[in-house]
């Protein structure tokens, strides 16, 4: 029997071998545990063979020096993790939890909420088993014993800002924040259904869904003054992320879309302490552990590999590191090599969906530069004529209408509610991947108005900028 | 001379990690492996699941004579790298249980 000392403080209080008895009667190929010589039952890493109490001392060593390493996260912090009831998000839970609990050596204290985001308008179920699931959830959520929170994906259409439910223990944001909202009203479930219907591909969906979901969560920890959010991604996900993402035309972000410390976005920084792992280890830990992962289908959930990009991606990436362990962290050690242009960073705009620098000063002679050009040749005048608008012309127009401000000076908003939306202008506003996702939507106007909003506020400043181009001092020319 | 009672295995198969939805939702099945000349490795009981438990899309399941990657196969909570893979021969009150680490989490 492996000694318990007391570093051992994340074995679980309850034997788990006397839920499973089996355990004696292993018939191992002749395999022990690479630290203490007894019989081996998890292979982790490439080919390491650890027994049961081995394995978890491993895991959460890794767990808290990948912390420790990154010195992302400082002392009184707040972090809010992004929970899903699957298996890497549950045992980053109970990691955090462990780690946070009292006794433990050198531990790290910051604070932690956790957040659910619901996404039953995406794949609607039936009434009874989502009652289930969410009761596991709320339970989730409850036994953490932080302060926890459920939104609805949907609350991201949100003119003003994104409601949630508290579920349990926050002693600052008790009556006095208006936002304890209850469930979503229809129109917005209604707008979100009909921004997923007017993109033909799953891969866009998901993009989409995706995006927007970073974008909520971004919005609700801002309102609840977390700077951090905590994301479960294994680095199974992550290298299926990388690859997916080259293929999608997001190659300019796949750096931080897969680092540990995403700084992205003004105010929230993301980390992802599950990078270390790959998916297998994860689910052999919460495996033994005991946890109870909560499994809620996704759109892409029984789609076949053909289905999207990621599909396909993932069946890729799972099946080379079947036969060849060192895939993961091959890809992730080379997506961790690939970094934009440092240089140019400071000048650009951010993406409105995904906060990324924009590669507007792209070359005259670039693969993008080329694509906008076919694709306006394709789609003829349509596209020139509305964005080239003058802005008199515009507030000319407008001048009839009661709301104008009559300033003349292009800061009437009461014309430039009403422009559409083209795809010339997202060559400003958007990142190229986003871009690309973006074509696949039919009426850009279902965006959320958070989203829109940006947009047009990125045009007004453009705008006023080129006006004022002259006066402004460049730093270069100081002497 | 020959004996001719037939000789069960009984084993424990669950499913997880959303690998359930495949199986009309159910995780946890008893089942009876009758005996005969060949012994059950895990192999022939992937083909056995194939057509007598998974109800839909065996291609998420099972991939040529192998589990699909990604689907982590657990024989007595150990893994079954460690106990021989598809040759493993299987033994009366073994637990065998199958998690997808498939789509997140």
């Amino acid at each position: 029997m492996c000694q318990i000392t007391s570093q051992n403080d994340v074995i679980p209080k309850e034997d788990c071998r006397l839920r499973y008895p089996y355990l004696s009667i292993i018939k191992s190929v002749g395999k022990s545990c690479m630290k203490c010589q007894e019989p081996a039952t998890v292979v982790a890493r490439l080919h390491d063979p650890f027994c049961r109490n081995c394995f978890l001392v491993y895991f959460t060593h890794r767990f808290r020096a990948t912390f420790g390493k990154s010195k992302a996260v400082r002392n009184g912090e707040k972090v809010l993790i992004a929970f899903s009831g699957g298996h890497s998000s549950c045992t980053m839970l109970h990691l955090v939890k462990e780690g946070l609990a009292e006794g433990v050596h050198k531990k790290l204290r910051y604070q932690p909420g956790v957040v659910y985001v619901d996404e039953n308008v995406c794949l609607e179920q039936d009434k009874e088993e989502r009652s289930a699931q969410m009761r596991k959830i709320e339970t989730w959520l409850k036994e953490s014993t932080f302060p926890s929170y459920v939104t609805c994906i949907e609350e991201v259409m949100s003119k003003c800002s994104p409601g949630y439910r508290l579920i349990s223990g926050d002693q600052s944001h008790d009556s006095e924040d208006g936002h304890d909202n209850p469930p979503t009203e229809n129109s917005m479930k209604e707008e979100f259904k009909q921004l997923l219907e007017n993109t033909s591909s799953l891969t866009t969906k998901e993009d989409l869904i995706q995006k927007l979901r970073l974008k909520l969560l971004k919005q609700i920890a801002k309102q609840l003054g977390y700077t951090k959010i905590m994301f479960g991604d294994s680095g199974t996900r992550l290298a299926t992320v990388l690859l997916g993402n080259l293929a999608k035309g997001h190659g300019e972000t796949v750096h931080q879309d897969m680092s540990f410390l995403d700084t992205r976005g003004e105010e929230v920084a993301i980390i992802r302490p599950m990078r270390e792992f790959t998916s297998k280890e994860i689910a052999l830990f919460s495996h033994q552990c005991c946890l109870q992962p909560v499994f809620i289908p996704r759109i892409s959930t029984k789609a076949s590999r053909l289905a999207s990009i990621d599909t396909l991606t993932e069946d890729f990436v799972n099946g080379l590191q079947s036969n060849f362990p060192a895939t993961v962290t091959t890809v992730l050690k080379t997506g961790a090599k690939l970094t934009s242009d440092e240089e140019t960073i400071g000048k650009r705009h951010t993406c409105v969906l995904c906060q990324s620098p924009v590669d507007s000063s792209s070359s005259a002679s670039s693969a993008s530069a080329a694509t906008q050009y076919s694709m306006s040749l394709r789609k003829s005048s349509t596209v020139y004529s509305s964005s080239s608008s003058e802005p008199e012309a515009a507030c000319e127009v407008a001048r009839d209408n009661a709301s104008c401000c009559g300033e003349g000076d292009e800061s009437c908003q009461s014309a430039k509610k009403n422009e559409e939306l083209t795809s010339a202008d997202l060559s400003v506003v958007m990142c190229y991947g986003c871009q690309v996702m973006m074509r696949d939507v039919k009426s850009l106007d279902r965006l959320p108005s958070s989203v829109l909003a940006d947009v047009q506020r990125q045009k007004r400043r453009d705008e006023m900028r080129l006006e004022i181009e002259d006066f402004l001092l460049d730093g270069s020319e100081e002497g | 001379m020959a004996e001719s009672s037939q000789q069960h295995i009984d084993i424990h198969v669950e499913f997880s990690g959303g690998a359930e939805l495949l199986f009309d939702k159910v995780k946890e099945h008893e089942v009876k492996l009758s005996h005969d000349n060949n012994p059950w490795t895990i192999r022939k009981l992937l083909v056995w699941i194939k057509e007598n438990l998974l109800k839909e899309r065996p291609e998420l399941f099972v991939q040529e004579d192998t589990v699909r990657p990604g689907i982590l196969i657990l024989v007595n909570d150990a893994d079954w790298e460690l106990v021989g893979e598809l040759e493993y021969e299987i033994q009366n009150k073994d637990r065998i249980i199958f998690i997808s680490t498939l789509h997140g989490g």
